[in-house]
């Protein structure tokens, strides 16, 4: 089992094996960073799959001065705004059909079985409104959001990586949480929405 | 004293980790204390806590990952990308690319009264030099550069010509008679003066005075400086 660094060092040499198993560390990361600012799971892999491609062109230029996500997160960004196809879809929730079957092959009795399709058609319906609501903001909004809610990183980190104000990042995220608010009907109607949490997501 | 409208402003900065400890324990405090502020920041965490989980949710299952990873695979080896680069040269050029950008974006942190003083005295040197340069001084040379003194001066330099005289001697008559004992002094002092005064009389007074001399053109008479008696 070879650590990280010997991996880069071996995956800078032009191993793409290395470089893969380098990857298995950080594909699902990447890959829901996607798929939130895309919205979309075929853009999400094809630009998840970008970003790996970018990483590995330009994995020389990695010189083990921060750590390896903290430069991957940076190629990420910088494909992400590249990204120029702006296309106004809906989500498609696909997480259901798979999901759901998934759990329904592997239970057996139909109250199991109810209690399952209950739990996963709340989740879907809680995915979907959050993806609305990130679809209703624009893309650097959107982007601004999940480096704050997603990746934990803080409002100056941002501002360096986007090339903004501070300013600027606060407004964004404070646009994305009123769309989320707006979208799953806290300010509306907080107990119902509470205990629709709580039954769903929030068990 | 709480003020619900001015709290809530920061009501994301403290669910998101955004403020300083100190603070956000006075704010928590005011939160706890006031049954409004409390109900809207409960349920503004709740939707951050939603959504990061709806979030996750979003993200595919186990199985999706082999497939994945394998179409990855295939992408990469069918890219022709390599992270090594070709040769020493653009490592270096590209480390020294990366030096310049350093260089050209590097920023000093300068407190604002240095800041202005520096501003300032950069503004009165700029005016000084533009005072001076109004003034008519004349453009420095290359030696004077290097610190060499030069000296324009103006000298009279004597230039010697030399000068043909002709001279001409009229004698008259009279002079000649009340003059004779001074002519003949002057027959004595001049050798090749011809003794003609007593043979030819007073008629051909002109004619014997211009015997002694020679041709004009054989005279010469040099003159540097002086009066008549340097004349030569």
């Amino acid at each position: 089992m070879y650590s990280e660094d010997e991996l880069i060092r071996q995956a800078q040499a032009g191993d793409k094996e290395a470089f893969c198993l380098l990857a298995q560390a950080y594909e699902r990361r990447i890959y829901s960073l996607a798929l939130h600012y895309s919205r979309e799971r075929y853009d999400a892999e094809d630009l998840s799959q970008e970003v790996w491609l970018k990483a590995f062109a330009a994995l020389s230029m990695f010189r083990f001065e921060s750590s390896f996500y903290t430069w991957l997160r940076r190629i990420t960004i910088n494909c992400f705004l590249n990204h120029r196809r702006a296309k106004s879809y809906r989500w498609h929730s696909q997480t259901s059909e798979s999901a759901s079957s998934e759990d329904l092959a592997i239970t057996n009795d139909a109250g199991s079985q109810a209690r399952v399709l209950e739990s996963t058609l709340q989740n879907q319906l809680v995915v979907e409104k959050v993806m609305q609501a990130l679809a209703a903001v624009t893309p650097q909004q959107r982007l601004v959001f999940l480096l704050k809610h997603q990746e934990g990183m803080t409002y100056e980190e941002i501002s360096k990586e986007l090339g903004c104000s501070t300013g600027t990042v606060k407004k964004s995220v404070s646009r994305t949480i009123a769309k989320l608010r707006e979208e799953l009907g806290v300010n509306e109607e907080p107990e119902s929405y509470m205990s629709c949490a709580a039954a769903g997501i929030l068990r | 004293m709480h003020n619900c409208k001015s709290s809530r402003n920061s009501f994301i900065d403290l669910a998101l980790g955004e403020i300083e400890p100190a603070r956000a324990t006075e704010l928590q405090a005011e939160i706890n204390d006031c049954p409004g502020c409390h109900e809207e920041y409960e349920s503004l965490r709740s939707t951050l806590y939603v959504s990061k989980k709806a979030l996750r949710l979003a993200v595919r299952g186990e199985e999706f990952w082999p497939g994945y990873r394998t179409r990855l695979q295939a992408k990469l080896l069918a890219s022709s990308a390599r992270p090594v680069e070709s040769g020493g040269e653009r490592a270096l050029s590209s480390q020294m690319w990366l030096a310049l950008k350093t260089l050209a974006t590097t920023s000093v942190r300068v407190p604002v009264p240095a800041a202005l003083a520096l501003l300032l005295i950069c503004g009165v040197f700029f005016f000084v030099w533009r005072a001076r340069a109004q003034v008519n001084i004349p453009p420095l040379t290359p030696v004077a550069l290097f610190g060499a003194e030069v000296k324009t001066e103006t000298r009279e330099v004597p230039v010697f010509q030399e000068k043909v005289v002709t001279r001409v001697v009229y004698v008259e008559k009279k002079s000649r008679r009340s003059a004779s004992g001074a002519d003949q002094s002057d027959r004595t002092a001049i050798p090749n003066a011809p003794n003609t005064v007593g043979a030819t009389g007073s008629n051909s007074a002109t004619a014997l005075s211009l015997a002694g001399f020679k041709p004009t053109s054989e005279v010469k008479l040099t003159i540097i400086k002086g009066s008549y008696k340097d004349e030569k």
